[in-house]
């Protein structure tokens, strides 16, 4: 099925990203050029939540509306790879809208408490699954997604609720449901400048 | 004696007032002690939003039907998942599941 679709370009990754920033007013930095990621890599790992050189290496972190991001974007090997910066991009700033949406309280939050952490995250995987659906007309596992937030130190049992939380978004989403604001800010401007990225009938 | 009949009685119309301080506070300032606390991952529909009981067993948002409706352009409702989402994941818990259908939908 992903064989028939069509390549992203690293223009629409620059194109998303930008509108993203613009209408969020979010700033974006390389992860390694930030002397401040490191300092966060080494407070998170002292807390037990992230491994030191994973954070560095692979996560993305929003920090209020400052995103850093762990590549160059529109710089990718691969249309997969550009498409993962696109998903990373709604990620990130359905982040920057639990933090309009909460404020400070969302990063202190965030860092104290397992189940606050897994409720957030939950909220921006739900962006993936949107994006994916809007893509390639197929839902991401609901199991399979909630397993990621094992990489935040969460609970069994808060993967156990982000996995029904998921599985009834993906219910909603199939049924034509856009319900992150990222997400449909995101998949208006696909729409309108990348359709024929789209699954068929998306 | 009278006086110390006096005291005994104001010493348990004290405790009954402290005791009844206590139990107002204990009762009134969160959910009852019983039936009141939610089973972690259990759902319901509340005000149009599906609802889910987090590990700290509070409810939180699993899905606003009031932000779909608002994106969609068209009313979206809260309702117990049918027995046509079978083909989805199965669930880590046995009990109900709410989800957001779109109102012409619903029967």
């Amino acid at each position: 099925m992903k064989a028939e679709v069509a390549n992203v370009t690293p223009n629409i990754v620059r194109g998303l990203w930008r509108h993203l920033m613009r209408l969020y007013k979010s700033n974006v930095f390389e992860k390694r050029r930030a002397p401040e990621m490191y300092l966060v890599a080494e407070a998170l790992a002292r807390l037990g939540i992230a491994d030191r050189e994973r954070f560095m290496r692979e996560w993305s972190t929003t920090l209020g509306r400052r995103i850093y991001v762990p590549f160059t974007i529109g710089v990718g090997a691969s249309s997969d790879v550009l498409w993962n910066q696109i998903v990373t991009a709604v990620h990130e700033h359905q982040h920057v809208v639990q933090y309009e949406a909460d404020g400070l309280g969302f990063m202190g939050s965030y860092l104290l408490s397992d189940a606050a952490r897994a409720k957030y995250e939950t909220d921006a995987y739900r962006s993936n699954l949107e994006l994916h659906w809007w893509r390639y007309g197929e839902l991401l596992g609901a199991e399979e997604l909630a397993e990621k937030l094992r990489a935040y130190a969460v609970s069994e049992a808060d993967i156990g609720v982000a996995a029904k939380v998921l599985r009834v978004s993906g219910d909603a989403v199939r049924h034509g449901a856009v319900v992150n604001e990222a997400s449909l800010v995101a998949i208006r401007w696909l729409n309108a400048n990348a359709p024929q990225l789209a699954a068929q009938g998306a | 004696m009278e006086r110390r009949v006096i005291g005994w009685m104001y010493l348990v119309a004290l405790v009954a007032l402290v005791g009844a301080i206590v139990w107002v506070g204990l009762t009134a300032c969160r959910p009852p002690l019983l039936g009141g606390v939610c089973q972690v991952g259990q759902m319901r529909c509340q005000g149009n939003v599906a609802e889910i009981c987090a590990t700290d067993r509070t409810w939180i948002p699993a899905l606003d039907c009031r932000a779909i409706s608002e994106h969609a352009g068209r009313p979206w409702v809260c309702v117990a998942l049918p027995a046509d989402a079978g083909a989805l994941d199965a669930s880590p818990f046995d009990d109900e599941q709410f989800t957001c259908r779109p109102e012409e939908n619903v029967s």
